[in-house]
């Protein structure tokens, strides 16, 4: 809802954890909850000037996505959520990712509390793992098997036909 | 990524995948294992509608056959096959996934809790009341999936808790003088209550209810514009309990809901009414109700005396009915297909039976 008392702020400016400044209008930077607390409190305060928001976790190429992603929600925010439109962009924007930038987006999302960002990444990461192998899914997450090769085995055998 | 991320993530994933993905670390084993996660999964995975299928039984008529498959809610084509079954087999209740069987012969009928999708199926211990009716429910605070069994003649109930695995007897649990047995089908559940309501000879405007947390009975009454003369039945939507009514003025629906501690109905639908989905509506034995929201669509078991069973789908925007499946035979039995976790870990000091055997249903998971 745009506030139209006087000291209502149009932009705002937001600096990646790399030092890079970003000029955000309020519209879009309201999809970003963590943002939009910002701009409120400000606004209670009443003050004027245009205030910075130093994200401390999220560096300049993620912040561009994020903010990307955020332009495009904005121009569809009063539309209801089930545009196709709005739906098709999602998977487009989201399939030029390789996994590294999905988990950094995914990690920002969370960070910036925008919802339905954090939603679409998570889905759309489920979505192309599912078929992957145990060894594939350790790569792509850096993990490290902790298992002795018995161990594995057996929780292997409790349920073989999920690895046919 | 933090722990929480991966939890949000791996909640989205199919059980066969899940079940493989034990095997990464220690860290996710635990994660998947956990009762939270799986009641997480439990809630993100399946309301997506890209996974929304339906599972259905079907028991053809002389020969001693039932097949378990997977159907899409729309067209009821077949998408996988979950499990056929030569000796006497019976679904007595489902619920988020899982079904409560009973198989072979009266002598040595034994009930079973079986998970089609981790394939794998609990023996339940013998009831130790008679004359009972079994009805599956999640109790919501202690997080264990009960069975209560009812013995209208002598007043009392048994329960059954997963998480002990044994029964436990309640003599004369409050209200239940004031509920009735008969009813015309399975009971509808939602957020740890069992609703159902009495045949179309009951007079009374209640519905009964049982909670599996407090194992007690109560009445709750019909929203107030609902009346003697309408079409009427009660069915699940999304995780509440809603009442659908057609009289001559209006076709309603409502929602039971909460806010705060306060329960209330609330108008979630009103339409034109209409005089020949009333008379269909009217006549029709339907033995299940299932609602569809994408499509504003209720699909239903139309009961017939001979097993000849037909499921329609009602539209109560259009009023359309129309027969679905016109191949299927027999008796039949649905519910919504759902990907659940319960069980496959086993509970304590049980072994789990792998349910059906390897050599049937290898196709349960073939989508995914």
């Amino acid at each position: 809802m745009a506030s139209s008392s006087s000291s209502s702020l149009s932009r705002v400016v937001v600096k990646s954890s790399d030092n890079n400044l970003f000029v955000v209008n309020k519209k879009v930077a309201s999809q970003s909850q963590l943002l939009k607390q910002c701009i409120d409190n400000m606004e209670e305060k009443g003050t004027n000037d245009v205030i910075l928001i130093p994200l401390s976790n999220v560096t300049s190429n993620i912040l561009t996505l994020v903010l990307e992603y955020c332009e495009k929600h904005a121009d569809f925010a009063d539309d209801d959520n089930n545009n196709q439109e709005l739906k098709q962009w999602d998977h487009e924007f989201l399939k030029k990712f390789d996994y590294a930038t999905l988990n950094s987006l995914t990690m920002a999302a969370d960070y910036m509390v925008t919802k339905s960002l954090l939603n679409l990444c998570c889905q759309f990461i489920a979505d192309s793992i599912k078929d992957l192998t145990v060894q594939q899914i350790r790569q792509i997450f850096d993990i490290k098997n902790d298992f002795t090769p018995q161990e594995e085995a057996d929780i292997k055998n409790e349920n073989a036909w999920a690895f046919r | 990524m933090t722990p929480d991320l991966v939890m949000e993530i791996l909640a989205r994933l199919p059980v066969k995948s899940l079940l493989r993905f034990r095997c990464v670390s220690k860290s996710w084993l635990s994660l998947i294992d956990s009762t939270e996660f799986s009641l997480q999964h439990l809630k993100l995975y399946n309301p997506n509608s890209a996974n929304s299928r339906l599972l259905l039984g079907q028991k053809r008529i002389k020969i001693h056959i039932y097949t378990l498959t997977i159907r899409r809610c729309d067209t009821l084509r077949k998408d996988a096959d979950v499990a056929t079954f030569g000796r006497p087999f019976k679904v007595l209740q489902s619920l988020n996934g899982l079904l409560l069987i009973s198989s072979g012969h009266r002598q040595e009928m034994t009930v079973k809790l079986w998970n089609p999708s981790v394939r794998k199926c609990l023996v339940i211990p013998n009831c130790p009341i008679q004359h009972r009716s079994y009805n599956l429910g999640f109790a919501l605070r202690s997080k264990d999936y009960k069975l209560v069994a009812i013995d209208y003649k002598l007043k009392t109930i048994a329960v059954y808790s997963l998480n002990d695995h044994r029964w436990n007897i309640n003599p004369n649990p409050l209200n239940i003088n004031q509920v009735s047995r008969f009813h015309v089908r399975p009971p509808v559940y939602s957020q740890g209550v069992l609703y159902w309501h009495g045949d179309i000879f009951y007079q009374r405007r209640d519905i009964f209810c049982y909670d599996f947390d407090v194992e007690e009975f109560s009445l709750l009454p019909l929203p107030d514009a609902v009346k003697k003369d309408d079409v009427w039945f009660i069915f699940r939507l999304g995780e509440s309990l809603g009442v659908f009514s057609m009289s001559s003025v209006a076709t309603c629906i409502w929602l039971r809901e909460k806010n705060m501690d306060r329960c209330y109905w609330s108008e979630w639908f009103k339409g034109e009414p209409n005089s020949n989905a009333y008379q269909q509506l009217f006549q029709m034995r339907a033995s299940s109700i299932l609602f569809l929201q994408q499509t504003n669509t209720f699909l239903m078991v139309q009961k017939s005396a001979r097993g000849r069973d037909r499921v329609k789908s009602y539209n109560f925007t259009t009023h359309e009915i129309q027969h679905l499946g016109k191949s299927l035979q027999g008796k039949l039995f649905f519910d919504t297909y759902m990907e659940n976790l319960a069980l496959h870990n086993g509970i304590d000091g049980q072994t789990l039976m792998s349910f059906p055997e390897d050599q049937t249903g290898n196709n349960i998971n073939a989508r995914s």
